[in-house]
C-alpha cells in the first residue's frame, strides 16, 4: 500500500472510530457489567462478597497488565490479527466460565483468560485511532472512549435481563457471543502506513518547534522498517529495543510517573462514592442516582472535551487542558469530605464525572504528542500497564484507611492530593522545558527568526539558526535515504 | 453489605415479651373542606414501615435499650400526619404499662422498658377506615386504644365499639379521651382484625390487623439447567422463626420434603436463624414447578412461594449461535470489501501508470510529430 501524505482525518477513519467504540464497549463496559453477576455467584457458590469481587479485580488487572503484550503483538504481526485473537480469547474465557463449577474456575476463565483477551484488543484499537486522525484526534478519541460509558448504560439492564431469562450460565454464554464482535472490530482495523512517519521539513515547520518525537520517528523508521518484514531473530530484538526507546525519553518518564499518581487517585472514588453517600445519610436510590449521573456525565465529558480540545485555539494547549482536567478532579476529591448531603453531592458527581471523561479522552492524545504516532501503540501499552498497579492497590489501601480512621476523609484527601500532584508534576515539567527552550533561544537571538526553506526536489533543508543546524543535517540525511529507496 | 447487622441487632433485642402500646388519636379540624382523603394503602405503607423499622432504629448494642427517638413525621397534603415515638416515657394518658405482669415469666426480660406509642391524627371523611398492620411473631400482651383529640372532649356522648372480626369485645377500658382494650395474644386464634369504631356526629373507624411475619422471597422464578444444582432461599427479615419446612407441589398436593425423600437430592440448610436454603441437586425437567417454604412462629405459620424453572442447554445456545453467525457474516463482508477495494485501487494504479507511459511516449516524440500528437489528442 502506498504511504499516505498524512492522516486521513476522515473517510475510513470513521470506521476505525466505530470499531474502537465497539472495542471499548466490549472490553470496558463488559468488565463493569461483570459485577452484576456477583450476587448470582454469591448465592450459587455460597461465598462472601470479598471473594467474588476478586473476579472484577483480576479482569481489570489482567487487562491493564497485559496491555504491552497487546501492543507488541499488534506491532509485530498486525493490528487486525491482534484484535481478532483478543476477541477469540475473551469469548472463549466467557464461554468456559458459563460451565464453571467453582469460584476458582471463574477466577481463571473469567478473570485471567477474558482479561488477557481484552488486553490484546484495547490498546491496539486506541493506537489505531491515533494513526488515522490528526486535526480531529481528540474528537475521534472522545467518541471512541465514550463507548465505555454508553456501553455500561446499555449493557447493564441487558445483562440483568439476560440473567433473569437464562440464569447466569446462559447470560455468560450469550455475553461470550457478544464479545466475539471484537473480531469484527479487528477486521475493520485496516493498517495504514503514514508518510508522516518520515516527515519532510515543511510539515515540521508548521509547528512552532520540532518535537523530539519526530526526530525519534525518523531514526526508527529508517532502520527498522525494511527489516520488520525479514523476521530474523536479531533484528527483532534490535527492533524491539528501538520500539521501546521512548521509555528513556524524559517527557515520557514524567508522563509515566504522573499517570501512576493519577490512576492511584481516581480509582477508589468509583468504589467508595456509594458507601460514602450511604454513610452520610443518602438513601440507596439517591446513591445509585449519583453513580448514574457520574456515568452519563462521563460520556458527555468524553465527547465535548474531545471536540473542545480540537479547536485550533486550544490545540496548542492540549497538555494544559489535560493537566487542568486531572487537577479539577483532584480538587473535587479534596472537597468531597465536606459534602454531606445529597444536594451537595450532585454537583460533585457532575464535575467529577465531566473531568474524568475529559482526561480519559486526552490520555492517548497527550501520549501521542509526547512519543509520536509510530510508537503510539507501544507507548499506550506501557501507559495502560501503569494503570494496573494503582487500580489494584489503591481501593484496598483506601479501604484500610477508612477502617483505621473511621471516616472517609483521609482516603479522599489522599486521592485528591495524589491527582493534584500528578497534574502539578506535568505542569512543572512543561514549564521547565519552556524555560530551557526560551533560555537557549535567547542565546541565538541575533539570527533571523524567519525560516528559510530551500527545496531541491525530494530533499528539503531548513536553517533556522545555529541551534537547529543538527536538525537540518538530520533531515538531509534521512530524506536522502528515503529518496534512495 | 449493611443488611446482616439488622438481623443481629433485632434478634438480640427481642428476648422475652414486648409490650406494645398503640394509641390512636383522631382529630378533626373544624371546617376544612376538600381535604385529601387518606387511602388505606398509603396509611398502611408508612405504618408498616414505621412499625417494622422500630427495632432497627435502635443503634446501640443488642441489649434492650431505653433511648427515646422520634421517627417519621409525615404529612399528606398538610392535613394528615402521624409519627411513631419510641421511648420509656411518653406523654400518653392511660395506665403505665411498663409494670404490667406477664404470664410465663420464664421468658420475661424485665429490663426491657421498651414500648411504642402510636398516634394518628386523622382528618378524613367519615367512613374512611384507617388500617394498621401489626406484625407479631411471639406471644405478647397488647393494648390497643383509640384516642380522641382534646378539642373534642366537649362533644356529645360518643359510642365506641371494639370488635374482633364481627364479635364485639365487651371489656373496654375508658379514660377521659381514650378507649382501649387489652389483649393477650398467645396463639393463632387471637390474631386477626380488631376494629375500633367511634360514633358521634360522624363515624370513624380504625382497623388493626394483627398478623404473623411475612416471608421474603424472590418473586421472579429461579432459572437453572438440567444437571445443574439450584438453591432456593427464603428469608424472614426481622423475626426468627422456630422452624422451617419445605414443600414441593405434586399436581395439587403439597408434599413435605423431609428425610423420607432422597437425601442426596435435597439439602436443607439454615445459614442464619432467619434464612433457609433448599439445595436441589441433579436437576431434571421433572423438578420444574412451585416450591413452598413455611416458617413456624409461636403464633402461627407463614408461607412463601418459589418458582423453579429448569431449562435445557439448547435454550441459550440459540441466541449464542445467532450472534456467532452474525459475527462470521460481518467479518466475511468486511474482508470481501477490503479485497474488492484493493483490487479496484490496483486497477486504478495500473491505469494511471498506463496513462503516464502513454504521456511519456507522446512527449518523447513531441518535437517530430507535434501537430499530429495534437490531432491524436483531439
Amino acid at each position: 500500500m502506498a504511504p499516505r501524505s498524512g492522516p486521513p482525518d476522515g473517510g475510513w477513519g470513521w470506521m476505525i472510530v466505530a470499531g474502537c467504540f465497539l472495542v471499548t464497549i466490549c472490553t470496558r463496559a463488559v468488565t463493569r457489567c461483570i459485577s452484576i453477576f456477583f450476587v448470582e455467584f454469591q448465592a450459587y457458590f455460597g461465598q462472601d462478597y470479598a471473594r467474588t469481587a476478586w473476579i472484577h479485580s483480576i479482569v481489570d488487572c489482567a487487562t491493564m497488565l497485559c496491555a504491552p503484550l497487546g501492543s507488541l503483538i499488534s506491532n509485530h504481526v498486525s493490528c487486525q490479527v491482534g484484535i481478532m485473537l483478543g476477541g477469540l480469547l475473551a469469548s472463549t474465557g466467557l464461554i468456559l466460565s458459563s460451565f464453571a463449577a467453582s469460584l476458582e474456575h471463574l477466577y481463571l476463565s473469567l478473570g485471567v483468560l477474558t482479561g488477557l483477551g481484552f488486553a490484546l484488543c484495547y490498546s491496539p484499537a486506541i493506537a489505531m485511532v491515533g494513526k488515522y486522525f490528526n486535526k480531529r484526534k481528540a474528537l475521534a478519541y472522545g467518541i471512541a472512549m465514550s463507548g465505555s460509558g454508553i456501553g455500561t448504560f446499555i449493557l447493564a439492564p441487558v445483562v440483568q435481563l439476560l440473567i433473569e431469562q437464562f440464569s447466569w450460565r446462559g447470560a455468560l454464554l450469550i455475553l461470550g457471543g457478544f464479545v466475539l464482535n471484537l473480531c469484527v472490530c479487528g477486521a475493520l482495523m485496516r493498517p495504514i502506513a503514514l508518510k508522516e512517519d518520515r516527515k519532510t521539513a515543511p510539515g515540521l515547520l508548521e509547528q512552532e518547534y520540532v518535537p523530539e518525537a519526530q526526530k525519534q520517528d525518523l531514526k526508527r523508521m529508517s532502520i527498522c522498517s525494511p527489516l520488520i518484514k525479514a523476521w530474523s531473530h536479531e533484528c527483532l530484538c534490535y527492533c524491539s529495543w528501538k520500539e521501546y526507546d521512548f521509555l528513556l525519553m524524559p517527557g515520557f518518564m514524567v508522563l509515566a510517573v504522573s499517570v501512576l499518581f493519577m490512576a492511584y487517585g481516581c480509582s477508589p472514588l468509583f468504589v467508595y462514592l456509594v458507601p460514602y453517600a450511604l454513610s452520610v445519610g443518602v438513601s440507596h436510590h439517591q446513591a445509585a442516582f449519583l453513580m448514574s449521573i457520574l456515568g452519563v456525565v462521563d460520556i458527555i465529558g468524553n465527547i465535548t472535551f474531545g471536540w473542545l480540545t480540537d479547536r485550533r485555539c486550544l490545540k496548542k494547549y492540549r497538555h494544559f487542558c489535560y493537566l487542568f482536567a486531572v487537577g479539577m478532579d483532584g480538587l473535587c476529591c479534596l472537597f468531597l469530605p465536606v459534602l454531606q448531603t445529597f444536594p451537595l453531592l450532585v454537583p460533585f458527581s457532575f464535575t467529577f464525572g465531566y473531568f474524568d471523561g475529559a482526561y480519559v479522552t486526552l490520555i492517548p492524545v497527550v501520549t501521542a504528542d509526547v512519543v509520536g504516532t509510530s510508537s503510539l501503540s507501544s507507548a499506550l501499552g506501557v501507559v495502560y500497564f501503569l494503570h494496573a498497579i494503582p487500580y489494584l492497590v489503591s481501593p484496598p489501601v483506601a479501604g484500610w484507611l477508612v477502617d483505621t480512621t473511621g471516616s472517609y476523609t483521609a482516603s479522599f484527601l489522599l486521592c485528591g492530593f495524589s491527582m493534584i500532584f500528578s497534574s502539578t508534576l506535568l505542569c512543572f515539567a512543561r514549564l521547565a522545558k519552556k524555560i530551557k527552550r526560551t533560555h537557549l533561544r535567547s542565546l541565538t537571538n541575533d539570527t533571523h527568526s524567519k525560516h528559510h526553506i530551500w527545496t531541491n526536489g525530494a530533499i528539503a533543508y531548513s536553517v533556522t539558526g545555529e541551534l537547529d543546524q543538527k536538525d537540518a543535517e538530520f533531515l538531509a540525511v534521512d530524506t536522502s535515504s528515503y529518496s534512495n529507496r | 453489605m449493611p443488611a446482616p447487622t439488622v438481623h443481629a441487632r433485632f434478634s438480640g433485642s427481642r428476648p422475652g415479651r414486648l409490650l406494645l402500646l398503640l394509641c390512636l388519636c383522631l382529630s378533626l379540624p373544624g371546617g376544612s373542606p376538600a381535604d385529601l382523603a387518606v387511602t388505606p394503602q398509603d396509611a398502611n405503607q408508612t405504618q408498616e414501615n414505621s412499625l417494622t423499622r422500630m427495632p432497627t432504629g435502635l443503634k446501640s448494642s443488642p441489649e434492650p435499650m431505653t433511648t427515646a427517638r422520634t421517627v417519621n413525621r409525615q404529612t399528606w397534603g398538610g392535613s394528615i400526619s402521624d409519627h411513631l415515638t419510641l421511648g420509656p416515657e411518653a406523654s400518653t394518658p392511660g395506665p403505665d404499662l411498663t409494670t404490667l405482669e406477664f404470664k410465663q415469666d420464664t421468658k420475661l426480660n424485665t429490663s426491657n422498658g421498651f414500648y411504642v406509642e402510636y398516634e394518628v391524627l386523622l382528618s378524613g371523611e367519615s367512613g374512611t377506615a384507617v388500617v394498621k398492620n401489626i406484625t407479631l411473631d411471639s406471644a405478647v400482651r397488647i393494648e390497643l386504644s383509640c384516642k380522641l383529640d382534646d378539642k373534642y372532649s366537649s362533644a356529645k356522648v360518643l359510642q365506641v365499639t371494639w370488635k374482633k372480626g364481627n364479635e364485639t369485645i365487651g371489656h373496654i377500658n375508658k379514660t377521659e379521651n381514650s378507649w382501649s382494650i387489652q389483649l393477650t395474644i398467645s396463639d393463632n386464634s387471637k390474631l386477626g382484625s380488631y376494629s375500633c369504631t367511634v360514633q358521634g356526629e360522624e363515624k370513624f373507624s380504625v382497623v388493626f390487623h394483627l398478623q404473623v411475619p411475612k416471608i421474603d422471597v424472590k418473586d421472579k422464578p429461579v432459572i437453572t439447567y438440567e444437571g445443574d444444582a439450584a438453591v432456593l432461599v427464603c428469608k424472614s427479615p426481622g423475626y426468627t422463626p422456630i422452624s422451617w419446612t419445605w414443600y414441593m407441589t405434586n399436581g395439587s398436593e403439597q408434599i413435605a420434603i423431609n428425610d423420607s425423600l432422597l437425601l442426596d437430592k435435597y439439602v436443607i440448610n439454615r445459614v442464619f436463624p432467619n434464612v433457609t436454603q433448599l439445595k436441589i441437586l441433579n436437576l431434571t425437567s421433572k423438578d420444574d414447578g412451585v416450591y413452598w417454604c413455611e416458617a413456624a412462629f409461636e403464633l402461627g405459620k407463614s408461607k412463601g412461594k418459589l418458582k423453579l424453572k429448569v431449562l435445557s442447554l439448547m435454550v441459550p445456545l440459540k441466541p449464542f449461535l445467532a450472534i456467532v453467525a452474525e459475527v462470521v457474516v460481518l467479518v466475511a463482508v468486511i474482508f470481501l470489501f477490503e479485497i474488492y477495494s484493493k483490487r479496484r485501487e490496483k486497477r486504478a494504479e495500473v491505469e494511471k501508470e498506463f496513462d503516464q507511459i502513454e504521456q511519456l511516449k507522446s512527449e518523447e516524440s513531441n518535437g517530430v510529430e507535434n501537430s499530429s500528437t495534437r490531432h491524436r489528442k483531439v
